[in-house]
């Protein structure tokens, strides 16, 4: 029996091949919605290469939908499974307009297009973009057409806030709502229902995204860098369609991107929340968001100091921007890191892989797990000093824990950062064998903590020169950290099953399936 | 003021409410789980789990600063027992509910403040609104 024989028999393969077949219409769309953009702009290599891959993704789709036509509604493991294959999926189709326009234009091509010759550059752009992690393979943004600047900012807005979550807004309600909605790493609902939530999630979204381009207008940007720029902060992506991301920019600019970038990092639930009771405040009731802004402050000062320590002045704007935007895992910059010193290069790793508020648009091991791992030693020093007929009391945002509640809490919070420093580790040691001697162990764990947080900032090493192999390092940890790790080991423990046992496949998806 | 109550039944748990809103410190001592869970999630406080007769438990609950012990537990005895080691321990104000009108007495001779017959006060209310 062949393969293919086998996985069309599975019936639980279907639904996964159905799911990415669905998923698949969503870049489909956004190349639609950029075709005008070509138009006006008059960048015709660029619209031949989006209906190049327009039809692609369309008939790839449509073979997906077609295999899959009679799939049931998938598990919790198989929703999982396929938004990690889709996921990979979409840096192929995030790549393919660069590669695609940088081969048809040629040598005519200005050198940072050319660069997208190279397919793996392209790949690495596209899973860039869709995980909003934006570190790039463009040299020089600016160079490049201006469509290819909006597909840049397209991919990581939407790639931001979630594919996933833009599919259960537009998409038919035969899929698993709930399991979806959690694969792409988002707990809180704020609406009754998953696809309610969904649609105010999206409502919030482009009101600040609106407001963000009309903040960059008024102080100072073009029309065309304010819409791009505003697109990437409120993402928290991090692409700049300058030379120098924002260092090409003052300080009212600076500080209104700083804005946006935690607007970017606050949790949708409490947008939500401060635009209902027009209160600001409702940010500090929360203890994660108020855990945010201590981390804003604190780093910024910390990140100061090590700076005049470095360098013997002090350049408070700068320090303040560069944590902002790490903790915020966007990855603007206002100045070349290569140069920093090793302190702050750490401090910046640290907050990248922290990241901001869950249920926001960052990346990294986000600020409730963060809560919960430091309350997990408060309440061991706790119990360590209770007398001996008193109670403990477990406390998580002024509610009680059960103590079983409170251990599922811990469990889930220690198992992902447990997971967390296994790949961050195992990410840096590799990374470490590829790079170029001039880059020290420093701007290594600089550059893994940036692609596995999806944050963006780059001391260097994510360039066009960089060897394959750590080209493709970087997007692997990008894809993993924006799907915080689980549903990628899922799909590589069922990839393995396949290679080392075909035939028992079947059984154990089945009890999987129950177990699941 | 740091207060110590012990007993979380109605009256007890309404008590604490009213305490800690007015930003007194209280401790509580009460036995039973789920009656304690209950007040641990309404107040952030101290709960000691056990009964008035534990072995030191008012040591625990570090009776020497309190400035007043409250019972106000369904069962008489237990009260008065409370009453008896806050005495001992020179506690300035002893307050007690007493369920069993017989039992005032034993509670005035020890000083104690009580509420007597808690269901008594609560029928005069109610003939008050006939009359």
């Amino acid at each position: 029996m062949t393969i293919s024989r086998r996985i069309s028999k599975d019936g639980h393969l279907a639904t996964i091949v159905r799911d990415i077949g669905s998923f698949l219409l969503i870049p489909a769309g956004m190349i639609v919605v950029s075709l005008p953009v070509c138009v006006i702009s008059r960048d015709w290599s660029v619209l031949a290469a989006f209906v190049i891959t327009l039809l692609g993704v369309l008939v790839v789709s449509g073979l997906c939908r077609y295999w899959g036509r009679r799939a049931q509604t998938g598990t919790a493991a198989q929703t999982l499974i396929s938004v990690a294959l889709s996921w990979g999926l979409l840096a192929v189709v995030g790549g393919l307009p660069l590669w695609l326009t940088a081969v048809l234009i040629g040598p005519q091509a200005s050198p940072t297009l050319k660069a997208f010759s190279d397919i793996s550059n392209a790949l690495f752009e596209g899973m860039s973009g869709f995980t909003s992690a934006g570190l790039t393979m463009s040299l020089r943004p600016s160079q490049l057409p201006a469509s290819l600047q909006w597909w840049r900012s397209l991919m990581q807005w939407t790639g931001g806030v979630g594919v996933i979550a833009f599919a259960i807004a537009l998409l038919d309600p035969t899929h698993n709502h709930h399991a979806l909605f959690k694969a792409e790493g988002r707990q809180d609902q704020i609406r009754l229902t998953v696809s309610a939530t969904v649609k105010r999630i999206w409502i919030i979204y482009s009101g600040y995204t609106a407001v963000g381009i009309l903040l960059f207008r008024l102080l100072g940007m073009s029309w065309w860098e304010a819409i791009n720029h505003s697109m990437s902060a409120i993402s928290t992506g991090g692409f700049s369609i300058t030379d120098s991301s924002m260092g090409a920019y003052d300080m009212p600019v600076q500080l209104a991107v700083m804005v946006m970038m935690v607007a970017g990092a606050v949790a949708f639930s409490r947008h939500d929340i401060i635009i209902r009771q027009r209160d600001p405040l409702a940010l500090w009731r929360d203890q994660q968001h108020r855990l945010l802004l201590v981390l804003l402050l604190v780093g910024s000062g910390l990140v100061g100091l090590e700076h005049y320590a470095a360098h013997q002045r002090f350049d408070w704007l700068g320090s303040s921007f560069q944590w902002v935007s790490a903790l915020s895992t966007c990855g603007f910059s206002s100045q070349p890191l290569q140069f920093w010193s090793d302190g702050n290069k750490l401090l910046l790793s640290l907050a990248m892989v922290v990241g901001g508020a869950a249920g926001s648009t960052v990346g990294g091991l986000k600020l409730n797990r963060l809560l919960v791992l430091i309350k997990t030693v408060v309440w061991r020093l706790q119990g360590n000093v209770l007398s001996p007929h008193e109670r403990m009391s477990r406390r998580l945002d002024g509610s009680l824990l059960q103590p079983q509640q409170a251990l599922q809490q811990v469990e889930s919070a220690t198992s992902l950062a447990v997971l967390w420093m296994a790949v961050l580790f195992a990410g840096i040691w590799c990374l470490a064998a590829v790079v170029p001697t001039e880059y020290t162990l420093t701007d290594v764990i600089f550059e893994t903590a940036s692609a596995l947080g999806a944050a963006g900032l780059s001391t260097g090493i994510a360039a066009p020169s960089l060897f394959w192999v750590g080209k493709y390092l970087l997007m692997l940890l990008m894809w993993m950290g924006r799907l915080e790790i689980v549903p990628v080991l899922l799909l590589f423990n069922l990839l393995s099953e396949y290679l080392l046992l075909p035939g028992r496949l079947t059984g154990r998806l089945a009890r999987r399936h129950g177990r699941l | 003021m740091y207060l110590i109550v012990v007993g979380a039944e109605s009256e007890g748990r309404r008590f604490i409410d009213m305490a800690v809103d007015q930003g007194h410190t209280v401790v509580l001592i009460e036995a039973d789980e789920e009656r304690a869970r209950q007040v641990l999630e309404k107040n952030n406080i101290r709960v000691l789990q056990g009964d008035i007769a534990d072995s030191s438990i008012l040591q625990e609950a570090s009776v020497e600063q309190a400035d007043a012990v409250i019972a106000a537990t369904h069962d008489d005895s237990k009260n008065l027992m409370a009453m008896v080691l806050a005495q001992e321990f020179e506690v300035e104000t002893r307050i007690s509910l007493v369920n069993q009108p017989s039992h005032s007495q034993m509670f005035e001779r020890l000083g104690v403040k009580s509420v007597r017959d808690p269901a008594k006060i609560i029928a005069g209310y109610l003939y008050d609104y006939i009359s």
